[in-house]
């Protein structure tokens, strides 16, 4: 496994691993140390990591930091500690196990999940193919993602999303960053755990981009839930089709939904009798309505309840749940969601 | 008493120059066997797609003593720096005394350092198979030289025991 000795360290006596320490472990040693020092500062308030080559690290909280080398935080670049081309090598080495051949299809999506559902998106020299992206081929700047889980945020949201015994055809919306995929892997656990009226549904998780269990070689490192089957790496559009065949979820959650194809697949889910639940980018209902696949979505009364997600009290915002089939809001917010970032 | 004396020294220097003589085959050997090793390393690469640290693991079962530590070693320098390039250079260095290899085998192995586990599956299988094709020249040069330089060391050995006797009598 990928960095193991460096993350039974991370191991604490309760089993806990600090996901800020899962991902350091991937980081050159140099800029390492500089970003621990930097979280002595700030516990628990990093999301982000920006390392660009021949430019400032940037540690991404609430804000943007720029830090000099003992960790502090600075607004003068020369005395901010930069990313060096060693640090982006020895990163790319260390996130690739030292054999980036392996990772010939996570070059060409442009990002590499890590154990613990961290990503770590890439950008640089592209290599094109007769007018078609092949892969990333250079690396110049690495965006490390720090995935949290926060077990229990959705609890507040459950009596909402519930018809009797029936979970409600659900979508979550917000902009990006605003805790749509914690929710997402919360909801999906609570359903799949009964944690509503002890009512367990089988769940059937395609996690294209393994972010939501962040599944390790197959295995989810989250907690999904007792009753929750995840195909990871796998296309959304195919992935629905082949839970339905296989797995006979009663209830599919898919992040981030849009693509034409994924909407009929999300269709004849629906005419199956299967339940689902999404997300999606919007800042709102209106702009969910106006992107053309989602709304003939929502025309044919294939959402039941709408969960608006925002940053407006901090990451984690519920602004409202709407209830499309009555026309009216169930809970209005801003309420910041228990375990939300303020 | 002299005349075991005279044997001794002839025996000595015999044996040293079959010593000698001997370092040109174990250098053969050597280089065979690192051949055969980064064969099958671009085998591993480009048809299994194993991870770097596997691939090593693999390569080392399938060695010899005399080639086999030195891929065991690469394998776990790899888990401990998780960095192919300080791995593959640390080993070099540290092998580098306890084997039969000259600095002009040592340099093409070397060629490996940066490339390996950073480029892309063909380079990788292209970078490995090239360094293969250089040893290779190395095997027939360090043949040439142990047909032309072994049985002169081997009879030069007792020769110079001979002439040490004789101007010790």
């Amino acid at each position: 496994m990928r960095g193991t000795g460096y993350l039974l360290v991370c191991r604490n006596e309760r089993n806990f691993i600090d996901p800020l320490e899962q991902v350091l472990a991937y980081i050159s040693p140099r800029l390492r140390e500089v970003i621990e020092a930097f979280a002595d500062l700030y516990p628990g308030k990093i999301q982000e990591i920006r390392l660009r080559q021949d430019r400032p690290v940037i540690i991404e909280t609430e804000k943007k930091w720029m830090v000099k080398s003992d960790g502090v935080s600075t607004v003068h670049p020369q005395r901010a500690v930069w990313t060096q081309i060693e640090d982006i090598k020895k990163t790319m080495e260390l996130l690739t196990e030292s054999s980036i051949y392996t990772m010939e299809e996570e070059l060409r999506q442009g990002f590499i999940t890590l154990p613990g559902g961290h990503r770590a998106g890439l950008a640089g020299e592209c290599l094109v193919c007769e007018g078609r992206m092949r892969r990333i081929k250079t690396v110049a700047s690495i965006n490390l993602r720090i995935a949290r889980e926060i077990v229990g945020i959705g609890r507040n949201l459950l009596p909402y999303l519930w018809n009797g015994q029936r979970f409600c055809r659900t979508i979550v919306i917000s902009p990006p960053r605003a805790g749509k995929t914690t929710l997402l892997r919360d909801l999906i656990r609570a359903v799949s755990d009964g944690e509503h009226q002890g009512v367990c549904k089988t769940v059937g998780l395609v996690d294209e981009r393994s972010e939501i269990a962040g599944c390790y070689q197959g295995n989810p490192q989250l907690d999904i839930g007792l009753h929750t089957d995840v195909l990871d790496g796998c296309p959304k559009n195919e992935g629905i089709y082949l839970l339905l065949r296989t797995m006979s979820p009663e209830v599919v959650a898919v992040d981030e939904l849009g693509g034409v194809c994924e909407a009929e697949a999300i269709r004849d889910l629906l005419r199956a009798g299967v339940s689902v639940l999404a997300t999606a980018h919007a800042e709102n209902i209106d702009e969910l309505k106006s992107r053309p696949v989602l709304a003939e979505l929502f025309r044919c009364g294939n959402f039941e309840r709408v969960v608006v997600l925002s940053r407006r009290l901090g990451i984690g915002t519920l602004e409202e749940i709407w209830n499309e089939q009555e026309g009216r809001v169930l809970m209005q917010g801003p309420i910041l969601l228990e375990g939300g970032l303020s | 008493m002299k005349l075991l004396g005279a044997i001794l020294v002839v025996v000595g220097t015999g044996a040293g120059g079959v010593l000698m003589a001997h370092a040109y085959q174990e250098r053969i050997h050597h280089l065979e066997q690192l051949i055969r090793g980064l064969n099958l390393l671009a085998v591993e690469i480009g048809y299994g797609m194993t991870p770097l640290e596997g691939a090593f693991r693999r390569v080392a079962k399938t060695m010899d003593n005399g080639m086999g530590p030195f891929f065991a070693t690469v394998t776990s320098r790899l888990q401990e720096k998780g960095s192919a390039s300080e791995a593959w250079r640390s080993v070099i260095n540290e092998f580098r005394p306890k084997m039969a290899l000259v600095d002009r085998d040592w340099l093409v192995v070397e060629e490996l350092t940066e490339m390996l586990g950073t480029t892309d599956q063909e380079r990788q299988v292209k970078a490995v198979r090239s360094v293969v094709e250089r040893l290779q020249e190395r095997v027939a040069e360090a043949q040439t030289k142990a047909k032309t330089n072994e049985r002169i060391l081997r009879y030069s050995g007792f020769a110079v025991g001979m002439i040490l006797v004789l101007i010790l009598y």
